[in-house]
């Protein structure tokens, strides 16, 4: 992993994304952009209108663009210029992103006009996932190849998994994996049918957990085989040592109460690695603050880790539930915390109902040599990701 | 390192074609432009009724394809479903959206909205299944079925896996096909929208097992020119020790549209002069993971060893087929190209 950015409610950027995770901050709040009649509802909305990450882009006010597509060109501008890749190096890069909503902002803003009228028609072609992950690539020239992966919430560490795949089958020397998500009315309003949003802002694995505050945002990182990041004269700040997808296959939008997705999923991911899971320094949790998911990924965690869990934190209190692309922004969490070596903390928590117990404070002066990134979707689409650290390696 | 190889085992389809039927290689159900549904099969003899009310059209479809695919293949558990779908269950997203526009956002049922993302499909059919293995679903416009038939052959190569069940799934509701009329993705005067549910089991070769072909090249370029495209053919053909008078014909994505004409017209003078143009669109009709049917009709042709009069689009009686190419140009960006060996 040579580079990556990072656009969340936390931050634009790496930068702002450290500072807030260090000091605690988080960017869960009242709903200012999205139009809703839900306001009841904190989320963690990116503190910029589409206008205003137009204008950061260069885009022209009058580019039909969608909020998924905007998150997704921050989070890749940056990405691309940590790796130090311009223009025509795109050419040898295969782009992989994962988003399930898409254009879904603008279809459910003018899904009446597309039915009644020809005004808003030039949305209809931004509706689809593949038309948003086209519109992020193309803004910064021409990829070798262009797919998107939509697996619900772990489509970004599925995405990660494609690319990653890509390289070790020879298809690539070189990739630039992630996602990227809006909030939408549509799965705000999805979310609340099925009853678990919060009013309250999310607590993951706490006793009184009540449910998902929505988040968005997008996450990219540039996977490159080593002798290729040699080449280019770029150190890897991480490597992904191992991965795993597994299936829960036990109901549309359930976790099992085993977790048996979730095990599977950090049981190949270990194993990919060639450690045992003793070695596994810190768990990225999926974590979302569902009664469900929360004490089905703590059964999995303690059948993979018996009593010895890690330490272990949701970082969803900080950015909201990310959906699609929270698999790339918590793996860029993770780098960051080996970077900079500390541990995020888990907000929000008072206490246990039998739950794995999270880190509470955020833990500075810590040694991350193996790290665990945990992404689950509907459907049982599990996926969990191993990541090393380099420095300490001795890469 | 050589790779392992991956070979087909079963294929199977519901479409405008009889379903779960290779009738269309000899007495096509003929296809009139326009707007075109899937000829639904029978569901009592294979969903519970009470069930099958629970489910969107598309779910039912995917239940009853897998189930063919996999009966063909002779396989019961499959090591990984990797499904690519161009615009997923669009019939229960346009409820929940509809509701949603039209009568404000209070009252709305959870169904809908589960049966809405993309890979509900695959997740549903790994929960029938009771299957743990790997699952993903690829949603890229023309190329989503190829997207995650590379991620099946990619496993089945580095033996993480030893079998797959790869589909292509797309409805198109009355409502979308006038939407995707407006933008010109459908609808142009002489082409017929059609859909696919198409089901594949490809896995590596084990003794005593019986498999129709082999995947002997495919690769995804994003809007390459002509010579791209062209020595990407030659590659692979070379990789995979085709001569290019070996291949029976390349399958074109010819809908009957001006645009379409003008477009693969142009690709075969360009890019793939040598081969035979042979269609399926004609017979399949049009939709995003119209490539997945365009793959089942190869595959067809494997079997039969020959490739049927009704694909051919100038010589009579039918043409011998070792192996077989499908290059998927649909979008003017991205291309897919397949071989058959």
């Amino acid at each position: 992993m040579t580079g990556y950015g990072v656009v969340s409610a936390i931050g634009v950027g790496k930068d702002e994304t450290l500072g807030a995770l260090k000091q605690k901050r988080s960017g869960l709040g009242k709903i200012a952009y999205l139009k809703t009649a839900h306001d009841e509802f904190p989320v963690g909305e990116v503190k910029l209108s589409n206008d205003e990450m137009k204008a950061m882009l260069g885009i022209r006010g009058d580019v039909p663009t969608t909020r998924t597509s905007l998150l997704g060109m921050l989070a890749l501008r940056e990405a691309l210029e940590d790796s130090r890749l311009v223009g025509d190096d795109l050419r040898q890069v295969a782009f992989v992103s994962g988003t399930t909503v898409g254009g879904m902002d603008k279809s459910e803003q003018y899904y009446l006009d597309f039915l009644e009228n020809d005004d808003r028609n030039a949305y209809i072609a931004t509706h689809d996932c593949g038309a948003c992950t086209e519109m992020i690539a193309d803004h910064f020239g021409r990829f070798a190849s262009v797919t998107t992966l939509s697996t619900a919430c772990s489509s970004a560490a599925n995405a990660i998994i494609y690319g990653a795949r890509l390289i070790k089958s020879g298809e690539a020397d070189i990739v630039v994996v992630g996602g990227s998500e809006c909030i939408t009315k549509f799965h705000l309003n999805g979310f609340n049918s099925l009853m678990i949003l919060d009013r309250d802002f999310c607590r993951p694995f706490d006793a009184g957990r009540a449910g998902i505050n929505l988040g968005e945002g997008a996450a990219f990182l540039v996977l490159e085989n080593a002798d290729h990041a040699r080449g280019r004269g770029v150190k890897p700040y991480a490597q992904l040592a191992g991965y795993g997808n597994a299936c829960d296959a036990y109901h549309q939008t359930a976790s099992s109460p085993d977790g048996d997705g979730a095990f599977l999923a950090m049981q190949k991911a270990i194993a990919m690695g060639g450690i045992g899971a003793g070695q596994v320094d810190y768990v990225n949790a999926h974590g979302t603050g569902t009664r469900d998911n929360d004490s089905s990924e703590s059964a999995a965690m303690r059948r993979v880790f018996g009593d010895a869990v890690p330490p272990v934190s949701s970082t969803k209190a900080f950015t909201g539930h990310t959906t699609s692309a929270s698999g790339s922004i918590e793996c860029a969490i993770c780098l960051l915390a080996m970077q900079h070596r500390f541990l995020p903390a888990n907000l929000n928590y008072k206490g246990s109902d039998g739950c794995v117990v999270p880190v509470t404070e955020t833990k500075e002066n810590v040694d991350l040599r193996y790290v665990l990134c945990n992404s689950f979707g509907f459907g049982g689409n599990d996926t969990s990701l191993l990541l090393k650290n380099n420095d300490i390696a001795n890469y | 390192m050589t790779a392992n190889r991956v070979y087909v085992y079963g294929a199977s389809q519901l479409s405008v074609q009889q379903p779960l039927s290779e009738d269309w290689m000899k007495e096509p159900i003929v296809l009139e432009a326009g707007y075109n549904r899937s000829v639904e099969p029978d569901y009592r003899q294979y969903i519970q009724p009470l069930e099958a009310r629970r489910m969107g059209k598309l779910l039912k479809r995917a239940v009853v394809v897998a189930g063919d695919a996999l009966t063909r293949a002779g396989v019961t558990m499959p090591d990984a479903i990797v499904t690519g779908t161009g615009l997923g269950c669009v019939e229960s997203t346009e409820f929940f959206l509809d509701a949603m526009c039209r009568e404000g956002e209070s009252l709305l049922k959870p169904t809908y909205f589960m049966q809405s993302t993309h890979n509900t499909i695959s997740s549903s059919l790994a929960i029938r299944l009771r299957c743990h293995g790997y699952n993903a679903t690829y949603a890229h416009k023309s190329i989503s079925f190829e997207s995650a038939l590379k991620d099946a052959v990619m496993q089945v190569e580095e033996e993480s896996i030893g079998t797959a069940m790869v589909c292509g799934f797309d409805e198109v509701t009355p409502s979308y096909y006038g939407l995707l009329k407006k933008i010109g993705f459908l609808g142009r005067e002489g082409e017929a929208s059609g859909e696919s549910a198409v089901a594949v089991v490809i896995g590596g070769k084990q003794e005593g097992e019986k498999a129709i072909c082999s995947i002997a090249g495919l690769k995804m370029l994003y809007c390459p020119d002509y010579s791209q495209m062209r020595s990407a053919v030659s590659q692979m053909l070379e990789s995979a020790g085709v001569k290019a008078e070996e291949v029976g014909g390349v399958l074109l994505g010819y809908n009957g549209s001006e645009r379409s004409r003008v477009l693969y017209d142009g690709l075969r003078k360009g890019a793939l002069g040598e081969f035979e143009p042979l269609h399926f669109k004609s017979i399949f009709g049009e939709c995003y993971t119209a490539s997945a049917l365009a793959f089942y009709a190869s595959v067809c042709c494997m079997a039969a060893g020959a490739i049927p009069e009704v694909m051919r689009m100038d010589v009579r009686g039918t043409k011998p087929c070792k192996s077989i190419l499908v290059v998927n140009f649909d979008d003017e960006k991205n291309c897919a190209i397949t071989l058959l060996k």
